[in-house]
């Protein structure tokens, strides 16, 4: 997969803050202002139907679907069942912890793109390193102080943020060394690490989530086992892995050979030469496409439902099946919507501003990986 | 702690280079008395009456308490047992594959399942047969009727499989409309995706109640098939098998002895009937024989009740399902409840 | 793997033959090698103790294992299939229909995903600018929600908005539409005529198109006149077809339409999910192709006196399309893959028919995930083949 690499024109140009410019451009072309007034209009008809329906008529507050106004949405349903879609099943008193397990992540996210200060890189490194690690042991408990809670209980956002950055921290690492096996210069490394992301990245992740649940238990030898979540989160990570390698393939082909030779004649070994002159130049050259990778990876985290675990969507659409609120689909998948909506188009935002600190804007469209 | 461990060794593939340790008799007792807890596969928790899975995380249903029980004998703890939803589709996979120790999920026992994919089905917990709900306005009150119509089902179950023998030997043509959950095939139903929905009759009573008028809807007098559900277990550990059967069994026996929740105490100390004693523990040692604590049967019994009281809680007049128990009654009574001699 | 590792063990016999290696090269080619093997002899391990551990596994449990299950009947309807099936068809056949579905889902969802995306690609760069607000507002609206939200959202919209069979929705007194389905009217003799007359539809199109490019010297690639020569001759086709074999209208009976295809509603909910959502990312894939082009191409283009709809046609996308190829295919590869999501839907593609159902009924999870998986992958690596060979095309022309 070549990284496509383009220096093509700007792609945000300031025509849309200048209403002036509009006019005179709809002016000049009868049809254009023609296709502007029907869209507008269009525009103004969807847009006046949403408020209604999601604001001026809205029922915020009931104890059912009875007590909803029927020309309106009935966002009492997710006020109601906010804890539930946010938390799962985690115990009432326990909370806390899943919502630090959420929280996390966005905090960690800000404070990559916060101003600089002293020691700012080594704290988000570390949160983001540590992430899948401290989020287990937070959420699973069994310390002194913090009371045991099995998995099947996590649930909602909580287990939507966790499944999301477990697999990308997790990954990345296999990622990185996935993709230097596959540029190395040994033919057999170089064919295990091709056939290894090939295989990952050929199969449906629905398949791949039925094979890590139904199948590693038969891998693993006789008398271990693995809670569900950890084997779909197994099975998530190798698919992550092997995109995310391609993207960093990509990265490392646009280093060029005088960065090997020189740092070779500065006397490093491999591993020093990859980590203090190879990884650092072509991680950055592909930072837009790795967070697109992992834009892609947390809207996947939504295919665990089809083995079961209840993360956030599966929690609302379970929701829906409640007799008390039935027919409220819409509600709920608005809600969903709006949070992934949030997230995704903000990690896209983020990576736009390391976009322009990098050299040269480049479209998003042609990064390397393909929009999942 | 040991969900740490678990977690952070399979996540990391770890677990894939550890030790195997050999499997040999009683491997899956082992596995639960290790781990201090039955993993027990149920419905995706809407199953009204069976398993339902409520706001807080609360298990309750007929199913849940059957694997409660088999807790309370094998470990002296009825809550210590955890529940995982599956889809039907992948719930023999899950057995086998051992993520589950025990399917209590509305499985029909038969001749192929029980031989093909290895499993055991330890015994019955509810007689039942298929039926068909349909909308009263449709106007069909028989199943000969339904000729040419859609009917939804439950992707790899017993009840597709029935659906296309009866229909195929009586002529009758069909569309299926094929998903993989009750809530689904509800939805399906009342949008008029499809004419009737079929599936175990108790399933349906129970499934009625979940829909927005559940009195616009009637299920057919017809009943095309035996539904045998029982709890089923792998094969390879035959004291787990009859831990599985004479923990079904003692709530029979119970519901037979008239042992209630309320009186079991009283009962394992006072009752001078020497079956009953036997069942209690007072007298022999027939807990040992199965590898349990000598008054296993007194902490199931007063864990979740008899028989009679848990379908009553679940399925009966006092729930909102208000099932007819038909077979599901003693064999005294004219029903298919029977449990061996205790001796 | 296997014959990288006879290689290896060549290259070492051939190392050893020439003696005691003295120069750096050699040495470090010794140590390579030498790499190699470990790590060969790692993975072997590793290969080693999944394989006795399944094997430990399986037979601890009792499990029956071979491909004979592939002939044993299956004893389930499947409600879509594009080949004959039924209840005492085998899981072979059931293999087969999952699969057709499969292709079926994936081939009409590149289709219209590539079309609509190139609609909204070319608007996300027109001069028309509420055009350019509404295709980006629908990228970054599309793009930014889960493929799985797509399709329940589809799957609700149609069940729920969409009118009972009884009350179907007419269209012209031939086809008609209700939440279960659409009915479209077909050829009596469906589908033996209707293989016909495409056949025929795709003659008179290439027929047309060959004439186009010889009158127009490849300025135009489908003029008016002949666009209107082919619908002519196309509906000529159909209209002479149906005055003489006449149609299967559907036509309600008891509980459902009779006659005709029928577009079952799950179906259609995977198609547009599937089309919408890759539309979106075609479409940007679309635009930095177009946006890749340099500007003096267009200003040149423009100084010849061509227009801009010629511009776009004969000098843009042309060396667009270059650069598109290869994310174009990475795509094509996304979808077929989410295509497997039918099994959310309830829709009988091979993921649920097979690895789904088949596989609960005959326990065999790892002949029906081996056969399930070599599906995949042939089908991506295929996608794969098909444009890496297109590339080199490409690459010729441009010498």
């Amino acid at each position: 997969m070549a990284a496509a690499r383009l220096h093509g024109p700007s792609i945000r140009r300031r025509f849309a803050s200048r209403a002036g410019v509009l006019l005179a451009m709809a002016a000049a072309h009868p049809f254009s202002l023609l296709v502007t007034l029907v869209l507008l209009y269009a525009a103004w008809i969807v847009g006046e139907r949403i408020v209604s329906w999601g604001i001026i008529h809205a029922t915020f507050i009931a104890d059912d679907r009875s007590g909803c106004n029927p020309g309106g949405a009935c966002w009492a349903f997710v006020v109601n069942r906010l804890p539930q879609f946010l938390f799962g099943f985690y115990p009432e008193a326990e909370r806390w912890r899943a919502l630090a397990a959420v929280l996390a992540p966005p905090a960690l996210m800000l404070l990559a793109v916060a101003p600089e200060f002293r020691g700012r890189r080594l704290v988000v490194a570390a949160g983001f390193s540590l992430y899948p690690l401290l989020a287990f042991a937070l959420l699973a408990g069994g310390l002194p102080g913090l009371p045991a809670v099995s998995t099947e209980r996590w649930g909602g956002l909580t287990l939507t943020m966790l499944v999301g950055m477990s697999a990308f921290v997790l990954s990345f690492p296999l990622a990185i060394l996935l993709a230097l096996a596959r540029t190395s210069s040994l033919p057999a490394l170089r064919l295990v690490a091709a056939g290894f992301i090939e295989f990952w990245r050929g199969l449906p992740l629905v398949a791949i989530l039925f094979m890590s649940v139904i199948m590693l238990p038969l891998f693993l030898p006789p008398g271990v086992e693995a809670p569900r979540l950890s084997l779909a989160l197994a099975g998530i990570t190798f698919y992550s892995a092997a995109y995310l390698a391609e993207v960093v393939r990509g990265g490392l082909q646009g280093i060029g050979r005088g960065q090997y030779e020189a740092a070779g004649a500065l006397g490093f070994g491999f591993w020093s030469m990859q980590g203090y002159v190879v990884l650092p130049q072509a991680l950055r050259s592909v930072v837009p496409a790795i967070v697109n990778a992992a834009i892609a990876l947390f809207k996947d985290t939504t295919y665990v439902m089809v083995v079961g675990l209840f993360d956030l969507l599966n929690i609302v659409v379970a929701g829906l099946s409640d007799a008390n609120w039935i027919g409220l689909a819409a509600e709920g998948y608005v809600f969903v919507g709006v949070i992934y909506w949030t997230i995704c188009f903000g990690m896209s935002r983020m990576s736009a501003r390391f976009e322009h600190g990098a050299q040269g804007a480049r479209p998003a469209g042609a990064a390397a990986g393909a929009g999942r | 702690m040991t969900t740490i461990k678990h977690a952070i060794c399979a996540t990391l593939g770890l677990a894939i280079f550890a030790s195997p340790a050999v499997a040999d008799e009683g491997e899956t007792i082992g596995a639960i008395k290790e781990r201090g807890e039955l993993v027990c596969g149920t419905s995706t928790g809407t199953a009204i009456g069976l398993s339902t899975l409520d706001d807080s995380g609360k298990w309750t249903g007929l199913e849940v308490d059957y694997c409660r029980a088999v807790a309370a004998a094998l470990l002296g703890d009825a809550d210590k047992v955890r529940f995982v939803p599956l889809e039907f589709k992948n719930a023999f996979a899950a057995l086998q594959s051992g993520s589950v120790d025990m399917l209590a999920r509305a499985a029909t026992w038969t001749y192929s399942r029980d031989t093909e994919l290895k499993f055991d089905w330890v015994g019955v917990y509810m007689y039942d047969g298929q039926g068909f709900l349909v909308k009263k306005g449709l106007g069909v009150s028989e199943l000969a009727e339904l000729d040419g119509a859609s009917i939804c089902v439950s992707a790899g179950t017993t009840t597709e499989l029935n659906l296309a023998d009866y229909f195929r030997t009586h002529n009758l043509a069909y569309t299926p409309i094929v998903a993989n959950s009750r809530e689904q095939n509800l939805a399906n139903l009342e949008a008029g995706r499809c004419d009737a929905y079929t599936n175990e009759r108790g399933g349906l009573a129970a499934s009625r109640l979940g829909l927005g008028q559940p009195d616009d809807y009637m299920i057919l007098p017809d009943v095309i098939s035996k539904e045998p559900l029982g709890p089923i277990v792998r094969q390879n550990d035959p004291q787990f098998r009859d831990v599985g059967a004479w923990t079904l069994h003692a709530l029979v026996a119970a519901e037979e002895f008239g042992i209630t929740q309320e009186n079991v105490a009283a009962e394992a100390e006072t009752s001078q009937n020497p079956e009953i004693q036997r069942l209690l523990g007072k007298t022999g040692d027939f807990g040992a024989k199965l590898g349990l604590a000598n008054d296993w049967a007194v902490s199931v019994i007063a864990a979740v009740g008899n028989y009679g009281e848990i379908f009553e809680r679940h399925l009966g007049e006092g729930s909102p399902v208000k099932l007819d128990r038909g077979l599901n009654t003693l064999w005294t009574e004219g029903g298919l409840l029977y449990a061996p001699p205790i001796r | 793997m296997t014959t990288a590792a006879a290689d290896l063990v060549d290259e070492g016999e051939r190392a050893g033959r020439i003696g005691a290696p003295r120069s750096r090269q050699a040495r470090r080619r010794r140590v390579a090698l030498l790499q190699q093997l470990v790590l060969l002899g790692a993975l072997a391990a590793v290969a080693f103790v999944i394989v006795r551990n399944t094997i430990v596994n399986l037979q601890a449990r009792g499990l029956a294992s071979g491909f004979d299950f592939l002939w044993q009947e299956a004893g389930f309807n499947v409600g879509f299939s594009l080949i004959a099936v039924d209840a005492s068809s085998s899981y072979g056949r059931i293999f087969l229909v999952g699969l057709l579905n499969s292709l079926l889902v994936a081939a009409v969802g590149i289709v219209a995903a590539t079309l609509l995306g190139f609609v909204i690609g070319l608007a996300r760069v027109s001069p028309n600018v509420p055009a350019r607000l509404l295709s980006k507002g629908y990228v970054e609206l599309v793009r930014n929600l889960p493929l799985l939200l797509h399709l329940l959202l589809w799957q609700g919209v149609i069940l729920r908005s969409l009118p009972t069979v009884r009350e179907a929705l007419d269209l012209g007194g031939v086809a008609f539409l209700s939440n279960r389905g659409l009915y479209l009217p077909a050829p009596a003799a469906w589908p033996a005529m209707s293989l016909l007359l495409l056949i025929g539809a795709v003659v008179a199109t290439v027929a047309g198109l060959l004439l186009a490019r010889r009158t127009h010297r490849r300025q135009e690639l489908l003029s008016p006149l002949t666009a209107a020569t082919i619908a002519g001759l196309v509906l000529a086709l159909l209209v002479g077809s149906a005055a003489v074999i006449g149609w299967d209208v559907p036509a309600l009976k008891g509980f459902d339409y009779r006659g005709g295809i029928k577009i079952m509603p799950e179906l259609a909910a995977l198609i547009a999910a599937l089309t919408l959502y890759n539309a979106a990312f075609i479409a940007e894939i679309v635009r930095a192709g177009i946006q890749s082009v340099d500007e003096g191409q267009r200003q040149a283009a423009t100084a010849l006196g061509l227009s801009p709809r010629l511009i776009m046609r004969l000098v843009i996308v042309p060396q667009a399309i270059r650069v598109m190829v290869p994310p174009m295919a990475n795509q094509y590869a996304h979808l077929i893959k989410a295509s497997a999501l039918a099994t959310v839907v309830g829709f009988p593609d091979l993921v649920n028919v097979f690895m789904g159902t088949s596989l609960n009924q005959t326990g065999r999870a790892v002949e029906i995930v081996v056969m399930t998986a070599a599906v995949y992958l042939t089908l991506t690596a295929g996608v794969g083949l098909v444009t890496s060979w297109y590339e080199r095309r490409v690459k010729l022309v441009e010498r």
